[in-house]
């Protein structure tokens, strides 16, 4: 376990360092002269010149790569061009309200799990069957729609919820994280429970629960221990890929719902091409999900030992 | 409820999965104390039975008629807290694989502390009687195995647990499903008598379901026969078995090749028992020629496999794990000979046969066909080699792409080795089907659409397509019913005859091949340790192994 | 299964499987929808009413009428032609995107499951490498750099879903490449490239193509969202994303341009989901046993 967790560990920090030099590879095809293309037609030679020294564009670019990654080991993610604050702070400073998001959206998307486990188990009665056409209906509609189509719902005609910003205080901020939530998590609530049905019921047919009913094991026992245990590693690899999408979905919906996060943050930087703050929130995200598919994966083996031998 | 009624009683009871009748108005009666013999081949309707008695029907499965009483009380009318009472207290049982029967992610230990849901005792005690039952069934390494998970366990050690498991629960009733068919030959026998003592222990009734007549005769007391969803008879062991009154009863018995004493040349069939045959020396020794040199001839064959390196293996500098699966091995095969290659699964016989394809990669050796040595020559040469000896894989339907019809398939060979030019393809097709015994419609069939014992004779006609010196058949029999096998070794003695074929058989199923085999090989731990012909390796066996193997498989009335 | 003699050819498979699609309403509805959706790409600019980027100020944000079924945005153009027309730029993309994806994936995923084991590992590294941005954090750094062009958008589609066709096929390939049959070929000596096209790729690429068409939901979606952002296709152009931004502006008083750009997203977006469930249960010979 200690072995395959240090292996799963070392693998993520190679796809971190893999990603970061990605993006400076990039960077290199970037039709044009970056400072150009950062300050526009009308900056002066010097004032040019100035932020290429500033940037490292006139070392070689395996120098650039080093710049960055000596500058992350100290915390240094550079400096944003229009406030000249260091990143890294203005990253801090945004991630609660992102991170908030991702997290109440995972919490409303675990309602799959039992949503998923009672369809199985009532397999091809009502509940499953609706249950099934919400969720497909669901799983494929675009977080904007969904967004969208709430605030025109809930703000607008029952103006029952909030559509703007983030709020402040325990309960301003908790009705403001609703609208957003569901915009992404509605989705991910139908993928989740399509999948734990579709796993339980492969569980159920599979000959070690036969082996527990023959012996009377009690149902409620049954269905935790050898049911939702074997099927539960598939959806946690699930929500550990989820992150990621929720993540991208974030970009959107802060825009929508005109929260501050790290989406609004990152689309700001891109229209205003504020490089620094681009690279940061994207090894921010990158980081994030890395960290996040690493968690499930470990969280696979200990649920069921044999992964590790597959792997 | 007194002593005298029988534990189970079922009456007229049919079951159906939508219009499909899978168990036919059976009545029969399982007595206390007593063992029952299951026997059917496949699609007989056994293990839905089974599945019936401890009321554990797949979902699409219905009883449509008849009932089924337990210790007097009827089981259609019990609700699922009734059930909850008499499963794994009254009712025990150990199902067909071993190998998906357990939970993978609980520790062994905590799967036999769940069984004991119905006791009041403590944790410590439950654990002790875990340990008790492990000692019991001759686990080794009893305690050490609590805290494993399934997936570090044999297949054997398994079903050890699962008997284990069942026999904690003294029950009245024990069914097992198939629960020797996984197994090898050897540890089939020791699972049996195993549970032949447990159940004089607990003196309980068993319920065994098999298709396999042999140990049936060897456990049982009682034993009812099923084909297609009825019971064709019903009787004690002995009756049955030395008197059989039902024809399909009767013929099953003759036609099952381990209980056929003499060598034959020709195995009777289902459909025609007159077919039978008695070997004759003059005829065999015809058929080989022992004067030029081997086909084959494997020399001091190493095969080793490298386990890959994880990466935490990598950076540590634990160096690569080796296993040895062929040990220097030797092997000589004679123009026209049939030699079956022996031994249990693991044993590096597969891997033997596909070192002479080279699809592994040889250590050391050589293997010489027809005076070339494979193992030395180009892939481009190789190919010519591939035309004049073929291989057929174990699994009769597995082999053949689910994608491409069967008439397609079956002339592949003629088109890879680029012969295929000139020819009429779909006449060669019906050609080579017809020679094994299939008609012409079989062409447009696909693998699916077909039996296993059909699909088996597609797989000697495509290995035929080129003509071959040499047939290497990987289980041949492996899968197929009884009363199938018959046919298949027929088939295959006839080519021999018809074609001069050399045949290496790769088997674990020692009685069976010996009607077939000049020569027998067999091979332990990656290493040959006995050589000689069919009579005498069965007559005076040598190495230990083979005289364990030999008493596993052939049973001691036969003299052995 | 002994009982079937008739030939099949892989035309009837085909009719076969379409049959069986159509014959529930939710099938039905999923394959109605589709062609639909590519019928209205390939002639949504001749069969649309009015010219989709015509300004008529005077007809700015009118209601639903016989004259605009859907009404008008803020430079009065008629939003019902602007989202026929607008179905071009989403079924183009879910054409060559998807298309373009499955092919490098296909090819790279099969190249993984044929070389040596640290080829192999280099590969899985770098899909996981790639997967591991966040599609539209990735597309507005793509964007920051390259600017906004439908050609963008199709190389971000294209990196941002290869590396999950890409793992697919290696995994397929890997479990079919032990598979009994494969190994027959290879003693009866059948060359690599022909063991490949004759009997593996056509066993691998029903999964993939199953997985493909629940991916046009996504491609459809990151277009919106991206368009929706001003970062995809340029104004005037209509697309679904465009006019949802559009109606954006004008949500609290006119809510008919929001409503109305939604609906052809949710539609299609679900029927595509839908087809790829009635394919996979159709398909999948696990559950066709």
């Amino acid at each position: 376990m200690l072995a395959y967790a240090v292996q799963r560990i070392i693998v993520s920090i190679l796809i971190i360092i893999l990603a970061v030099t990605a993006l400076f590879v990039m960077i290199q095809f970037v039709p044009g002269d970056p400072a150009n293309v950062m300050l526009g037609p009308r900056a002066t030679p010097e004032l040019k010149e100035a932020l290429r020294e500033r940037l490292h564009l006139n070392d070689a670019f395996i120098v650039q790569v080093y710049y960055f990654f000596s500058g992350l080991m100290q915390g240094d993610l550079g400096v944003d061009l229009t406030s000249n604050r260091p990143v890294l702070g203005i990253l801090i400073e945004q991630a609660p309200f992102t991170a908030s998001l991702v997290a109440s959206t995972l919490l409303v998307t675990l309602l799959g799990i039992p949503i998923g486990t009672y369809a199985a188990v009532h397999r091809d009665g009502f509940f499953d069957k609706a249950s099934g056409v919400v969720s497909v209906s669901l799983i494929a509609v675009p977080p904007i729609v969904i967004g969208l189509y709430l605030i025109l719902f809930f703000s607008v005609s029952l103006q029952l919820l909030p559509a703007i910003g983030a709020g402040e205080g325990f309960w301003e901020i908790l009705l403001h994280l609703v609208l957003p939530t569901l915009a992404i998590g509605l989705t991910w609530i139908g993928y989740v429970s399509r999948l734990v049905r579709a796993s339980m019921i492969e569980v159920l047919g599979q000959n070690h629960v036969k082996t527990a009913r023959a012996f009377g094991i009690p149902n409620q026992r049954i269905l935790r221990a050898y049911v939702l245990r074997v099927a539960l590693p598939a959806t946690i690899t699930v929500l550990g890929v989820s992150i990621g999408f929720i993540l991208s979905s974030a970009v959107i919906v802060e825009i929508v719902f005109s929260r501050p996060g790290i989406g609004k943050l990152m689309y700001d930087a891109v229209i205003s091409r504020n490089y620094p703050v681009v690279m940061g929130t994207v090894l921010a995200s990158t980081v994030f999900i890395v960290t996040a598919t690493t968690i499930s994966d470990l969280l696979n083996v200990m649920l069921d030992p044999r992964t590790k031998d597959e792997n | 409820m007194t002593e005298h009624t029988p534990l189970i009683e079922i009456n007229d009871l049919a079951i159906k999965f939508g219009s499909h009748t899978a168990v036919n108005n059976v009545t029969m009666d399982i007595s206390r104390g007593r063992i029952m013999g299951l026997v059917g081949e496949s699609g007989s309707g056994k293990s839905t039975l089974a599945n019936a008695i401890i009321g554990l029907l797949p979902y699409a499965a219905q009883i449509s008629h008849g009932s089924i009483h337990f210790d007097g009380r009827n089981l259609q009318s019990f609700t699922a807290q009734d059930w909850g009472k008499i499963r794994g207290k009254d009712l025990a049982y150990v199902s067909q694989d071993p190998m998906s029967a357990l939970n993978p992610t609980l520790r062994i230990g905590k799967q036999m502390l769940d069984i004991q849901h119905f006791s009041e005792q403590s944790t410590t005690e439950k654990l002790a009687n875990a340990l008790a039952a492990l000692e019991q069934v001759r686990m080794p390494q009893a305690q050490a195995r609590l805290s494993m998970y399934p997936h570090e366990l044999s297949g054997g050690q398994k079903q050890r647990v699962c008997i284990a498991m069942a026999i904690m629960a003294r029950p009245k009733l024990l069914i097992t499903d198939e629960a020797t068919t996984a197994l090898d030959a050897t540890l089939e026998v020791e699972i049996v008598r195993l549970l032949k003592e447990l159940q004089k222990d607990i003196g309980c009734s068993m319920l065994f379901v098999t298709h396999h007549l042999t140990v049936v005769e060897e456990l049982c007391d009682d034993v009812t026969i099923m084909h297609q969803g009825d019971i064709k008879e019903c009787g004690t062991v002995s009756e049955v078995f030395s008197n059989p009154s039902d024809k399909y009863t009767s013929n099953l018995l003759t036609c099952d090749p381990s209980r056929i004493e003499e060598k034959c040349r020709r195995l009777p069939i289902m459909f025609n028992l007159g077919l039978k045959e008695l070997a004759d020396p003059e005829i065999d020794r015809k058929r080989i020629n022992n004067k030029s040199r081997p086909l084959l001839s494997i020399r001091h064959l190493d095969v080793t496999f490298r386990k890959p390196r994880s990466l935490i293996d990598i950076l540590t500098g634990k160096p690569k794990q080796r296993v040895e699966a062929v040990k220097t091995a030797s092997l000589d095969i004679a123009p026209g000979e049939t030699v079956a290659l022996i031994g249990e699964s693991g044993s590096g016989k597969s891997t033997l046969a596909r070192a002479a394809f080279r699809l592994v990669p040889s250590e050391k050796g050589e293997i010489y066909f027809d005076g070339t040595d494979l193992l030395s020559i180009t892939n481009a040469d190789m190919r010519s080699f591939r035309n004049e000896m073929s291989l057929m894989m174990q699994d009769p339907i597995g082999s053949l792409n689910p994608r491409i019809p069967v008439g397609t398939s079956v002339i592949e060979p003629l088109i890879v080795s680029e012969k295929a030019s000139g020819l009429n393809l779909r006449d060669e097709a019906i050609h080579l089907l017809e020679l094994v015994g299939l008609s012409a419609d079989f062409v447009d069939r696909y693998p699916h659409e077909m039996s296993g014992g059909q699909a088996r004779r597609v797989g000697v006609a495509r290995a035929l397509a080129l003509r071959p010196k040499m047939i290497i058949a990987d289980e041949p029999t492996a899968g197929l019913d009884v009363s199938i096998q018959g046919e298949i070794f027929n088939l295959l003695a006839e080519l021999r005859e018809s074609m001069s074929l050399s045949i290496l058989i790769i088997t674990h199923n020692l009685h069976v091949v010996r009607h077939l085999a000049d020569r027998m090989v067999i091979m332990y731990h990656g290493e040959i340790v006995e050589t000689g012909t069919t009579e005498n390796v069965i007559r005076a066996p040598k190495h230990a192994y083979t005289k364990v193997l030999l008493e596993a498989n052939l049973q001691a009335k036969y003299g052995v | 299964m002994a009982k079937r003699t008739n030939k099949h050819t892989g035309l009837t498979r085909v009719r076969n499987v379409i049959r069986k699609l159509c014959s529930t309403p939710l099938g039905l509805f999923s394959v109605i929808i589709v062609t639909a959706f590519f019928v209205v790409g390939i002639t949504g600019d001749w069969i649309a009413p009015y010219d989709p980027i015509k300004l008529d100020i005077r007809a700015k944000l009118q209601g639903p009428s016989s004259a605009h079924w859907l009404g008008t945005d803020q430079v009065g153009r008629d939003v019902f032609s602007r989202l026929l027309v607008g179905t071009k730029v989403a079924s183009y993309l879910a054409v060559t995107a998807v298309s373009i994806s499955l092919a490098i994936g296909i090819f790279l995923g099969m190249i993984a499951a044929f070389t040596s084991r640290w080829i192999d590992w280099s590969m899985l590294l770098i899909f996981d490498t790639v997967r591991s941005f966040p599609t539209l954090m990735f597309a507005l750094a793509v964007i920051a750099l390259f600017g906004p062009s439908i050609n963008t958008i199709i190389g971000i589609i294209v990196i941002s879903t290869f590396p999950s066709y890409a793992r697919l096929v290696r995994t397929q390939v890997l479990s079919l490449r032990s598979m009994e049959y494969i190994e027959a070929q290879r003693a009866m000596g059948t060359r690599l490239p022909r063991i490949l096209m004759r009997h593996i790729f056509p066993n691998v690429i029903g999964p993939v193509m199953i997985v493909a068409s629940m991916d046009i939901p996504l491609v459809i979606g990151v277009e919106a969202g991206l368009s929706f952002l001003g970062l995809g296709v340029r104004p005037p152009t209509p697309s679904w994303g465009t006019i949802l931004n559009d109606g954006f502006s004008f949500i609290r008083n006119t809510p008919w341009i929001v409503i109305s750009a939604g609906l052809p997203l949710i539609l299609t977006t679900v029927a595509f989901t839908t087809l790829g469930e009635r394919l996979r249960d159709i398909l999948d010979p696990k559950l066709r046993r």
